[in-house]
């Protein structure tokens, strides 16, 4: 069995390791043989954990149809595992391109020697971490919630087997099925959210350290009384500059990659977002429920706002990140540069005025204005929702 | 007995508000000039106590509101009046905890580059930026001590009651409360006696403490954004003359006028000295800036100079390069500073208008309710425009700066570039680059302060408005 995969942020490690062992992310020191029995085990964990779920709880949705809080309940949970299901697919399908990413993000990040460099890669990795605990935490509490609620179904997610749940053996298949889709469900929403802001947070990482090389580039140059270089220094610079335009434009594709690969499961997400924090709102609002049913359709709520909250403020640092380069270039002591430098360090400024960010379907930009703009749509929708149950 | 403490940069500039700032009980330490442990001791236990009974006369009120709460009518009011005090706790606590990012602003301007051709420019713009922070600490201070003159006046006009609604009959019925400015809950009876008068001057003692150290705060704030914004439009100002200097590096550009005109003003020129390294004997008189370069272009560039065809002694290069090192570190200095009031100020500038939003959205619905030239109207149009115009005090300074900063590359391109050296194009063209994007305070992250955002609010006030009269 292959060991532990090891990368630099100590939140990707964790959460890519726990997706592998699910078969859901090939790793490349797999053989052919071990790729392909993965390749089926992860198959076969997604069709028990996403496509049956989803077939039982339609069939549900086609009996119920017409009782409007049933119904929520249930589109509730449908659309949440249609979120994740997106999700998870993207990952598997896109695993190795998503491994490539991260390796070659994992190589620079290691090899960056810089006291400084070292601090600024620390502290990205304080914040993933703190995201992966918040985060952790409310999933945790609304899987419990859920266990301890009552529910209106017969176990825990309302649900038409083709077979007799009431009876045995179908009562504990039931049973055991339903137990995995919630406790895994989370986990895996959980996981796959910790990787995408794992790999934003380390494009992030990968630019600062370009706007930083660019901030120190006449570090030990001496200011002379003429305010202009030497020959020497000015091929010294040169070579730099030449380094510090590689590592950028590798990293800009690496981001940009990163935003291909997620935009279409960003924008399943974000639609999903946007139902499950109105429906969750009006149970909240309109439905009379015990206290642990409250507790879990506030966990929810919470908990989904803040799943997008996370993306939106990723997306928003990684444009910052991506702008910051030019005020970095404007920083180092340019006027003492010559003119050919001053104009390639024109161009570097003029390339950063784009900024990389993460897009969901390639045409909404995720910042914070964005996630005002989400929950200020949510809010609307749930006002729509309460005037047509009254 | 108070000796006059060492100061420099913002902290002189900003010394005034500093002190009024320590006087209504902030937990501001530094710049005393006697930090003796007992003057320390004394002064920790002065803001405590400000602190501690403004808490508690919130608390007070707080009280009040939720002994109330059935009562609609009531329960809006005191709301409003809560939120409206909101802002000082917050505020109070939010220096409290970030005074070390305050006194990092306050430290950033400290050292600063100069330059002898600019330093009257320099010091011009920081006397009109001197006299614009003075005026706004005048301004607000009175406007402070108006607003609680005139709410004490009005607790004397109209009928001192409560509304409170009657469970059997469902009409409203009053009921007798004390005449003073705040309704609060007290331990002691407060309708008439020592009680009362007591209860009267703590209440104007809070309204006075609390509204002095919400608005003093914003006054630090907004005066940092009119010390950035002086700072920009002297950066401005010397971007033509700092054209005109470079102009001589490397280019040669035949005056053709002058070639068919015999010029009679070289006799008065001064010659610079060759081994003189004082840069500033070089240009003494005011004219060698005042002219332009097609029409006697002759003081800068001489055809007959011996030592460079261009006219330029290698002084006169080393000169052009100083002052566009002093413009790009002064802007780059102007940049830190506009990033650290940022850093500081941001967060409470987010409470303050998230606060605010509410407090607006209630006071719409309240103003519905006005039904005549009353004391009700008076206060409830006394609360609107105060809380506006708070919001509107640091959006129109933020504007201001946004304006600045983005004119910076106007200035750049409409002073003579195209007649200015290769150097100094490239010079015109990383500025106009970086201060393409403005320099802008933002909410952490959530909003820009500008008029947009003065806009939005005002726009959604007058919306809820609206939809309540209808609703009526």
């Amino acid at each position: 069995m292959p060991s532990l995969l090891k990368t630099e942020s100590l939140a990707l490690t964790l959460t890519l390791n726990t997706l592998s062992w699910a078969g859901l992310i090939l790793r490349d020191d797999y053989t052919k043989t071990q790729r392909i029995i993965m390749k089926v085990y992860g198959g076969l964990v997604f069709l028990y954990l996403f496509v049956f779920t989803a077939y039982v709880q339609i069939a549900d949705l086609v009996v119920i149809w017409g009782n409007i809080d049933f119904m929520t309940e249930t589109s509730l949970i449908l659309f949440m595992q249609l979120a994740v299901s997106a999700k998870v697919l993207t990952l598997m399908l896109k695993s190795k391109k998503i491994m490539e990413v991260t390796n070659e993000a994992d190589a620079i990040l290691n090899s960056e020697k810089k006291v400084e460099g070292q601090r600024i890669i620390a502290s990205i990795d304080k914040n993933t971490t703190l995201f992966l605990k918040y985060y952790g935490f409310f999933v945790a509490f609304t899987i419990i919630c859920w266990f301890m609620g009552e529910n209106t179904s017969t176990f825990f997610i309302r649900s038409k087997y083709p077979f007799n749940e009431l009876k045995s053996p179908g009562r504990e298949f039931a049973f055991v099925h339903q137990c995995i889709v919630v406790i895994f469900t989370g986990s895996f929403d959980f996981n796959v959210d910790i990787i995408i802001i794992s790999l934003v947070a380390v494009c992030r990482c990968r630019l600062k350290l370009v706007a930083l090389s660019l901030r120190n580039l006449c570090l030990d140059i001496p200011m002379n009384k003429r305010n202009l270089i030497t020959s020497d220094e000015e091929k010294v610079i040169t070579e730099r500059l030449r380094n510090i335009i590689s590592q950028h434009k590798r990293a800009l594709d690496a981001a940009e990659a990163i935003k291909h690969y997620l935009s279409g499961a960003l924008l399943v997400q974000l639609m999903v977002s946007i139902v499950v924090i109105c429906t969750t709102a009006y149970q909240l609002a309109v439905k009379k429920s015990t206290t642990m049913q409250s507790l879990t359709m506030a966990g929810y709520l919470f908990g989904t706002s803040l799943e997008v909250f996370l993306f939106c403020y990723q997306g928003e640092f990684l444009r910052e990140s991506s702008e910051e380069i030019a005020d970095a270039a404007y920083e180092c002591p340019w006027y003492t540069l010559t003119r050919p430098l001053k104009k390639t360090l024109l161009i570097i400024m003029t390339r950063a005025q784009r900024p990389a960010t993460l897009t969901a379907g390639g045409f909404v930009t995720l910042d914070i204005t964005e996630y005002m703009a989400i929950m200020k749509a949510s809010y609307s929708f749930f006002t729509v929702l309460q005037q047509v149950s009254e | 007995m108070m000796t006059k403490v060492k100061t420099q940069g913002l902290v002189t500039d900003l010394m005034p508000c500093i002190r009024l700032l320590q006087a209504a009980g902030h937990f501001l330490f530094n710049y005393h000039a006697d930090t003796s442990g007992m003057n320390m001791l004394l002064r920790k236990i002065y803001s405590s106590a400000h602190a501690v009974l403004i808490v508690v006369h919130y608390i007070c009120m707080g009280i009040n509101m939720a002994q109330y709460k059935d009562e609609v009518n009531e329960l809006t009011a005191n709301t409003i009046t809560v939120l409206f005090f909101a802002h000082s706790i917050i505020k109070l606590a939010f220096f409290a905890f970030n005074s070390k990012s305050f006194y990092r602003t306050l430290a950033v301007w400290n050292q600063s580059n100069s330059h002898p051709l600019f330093t009257e420019s320099d010091a011009r713009y920081h006397q009109i930026s001197l006299s614009k922070m003075r005026r706004l600490l005048y301004f607000i201070c009175g406007m402070t001590v108006f607003s609680v003159i005139s709410w004490v006046t009005l607790t004397f006009f109209g009928e001192s009651v409560r509304m409170i609604a009657s469970k059997e009959t469902n009409e409203t019925l009053t009921e007798p409360a004390p005449r003073l400015p705040l309704k609060a809950w007290y331990p002691f009876k407060t309708m008439s006696g020592g009680g009362y008068v007591f209860a009267f001057i703590y209440q104007i003692y809070f309204l006075l403490f609390s509204m002095a150290l919400a608005n003093l705060l914003d006054v630090i704030f907004c005066s940092w954004l009119i010390f950035a914004c002086e700072q920009l439009q002297h950066l401005k100002a010397i971007m033509k003359p700092l054209m005109e200097l470079s102009a001589a590096l490397d280019t040669y550009r035949p005056n053709t006028a002058e070639l068919f005109r015999v010029s009679s003003t070289d006799k008065t020129e001064k010659v610079p000295d060759a081994v003189d390294m004082d840069i500033r004997g070089i240009y003494s008189t005011q004219q060698d800036f005042g002219m332009t370069l097609r029409g006697a272009g002759g003081k800068l560039q001489n055809f007959n100079a011996e030592n460079n065809p261009n006219g330029l002694t290698a002084k006169q290069e080393m000169l052009a390069r100083s002052a566009i090192k002093y413009w790009v570190e002064r802007h780059k200095h102007v940049v830190r500073l506009v990033a650290s009031i940022g850093d500081t100020y941001g967060t409470a500038l987010l409470f303050h208008m998230l606060v605010s939003t509410i407090t607006l959205t209630l006071l719409a619905y309240q103003a519905t309710k006005i039904n005549g030239i009353n004391v009700y109207a008076f206060s409830t149009i006394g609360y609107l425009v105060y809380t506006l115009g708070q919001v509107f005090h640091f959006c129109i300074f933020g504007n201001r700066l946004i304006e600045e900063s983005s004119s910076v590359m106007e200035a750049a391109y409409s002073c003579q570039w195209y007649d200015g050296s290769e150097e100094a194009k490239t010079f015109v063209q990383i500025v106009c680059q970086q201060c393409q994007k403005a320099m802008t305070i933002s909410g952490a992250k959530f909003f820009n302060v500008s008029l947009d955002l003065f806009a939005s609010v005002l726009g959604a006030v007058v919306t809820y408005f609206m939809v309540l009269i209808q609703l009526k």
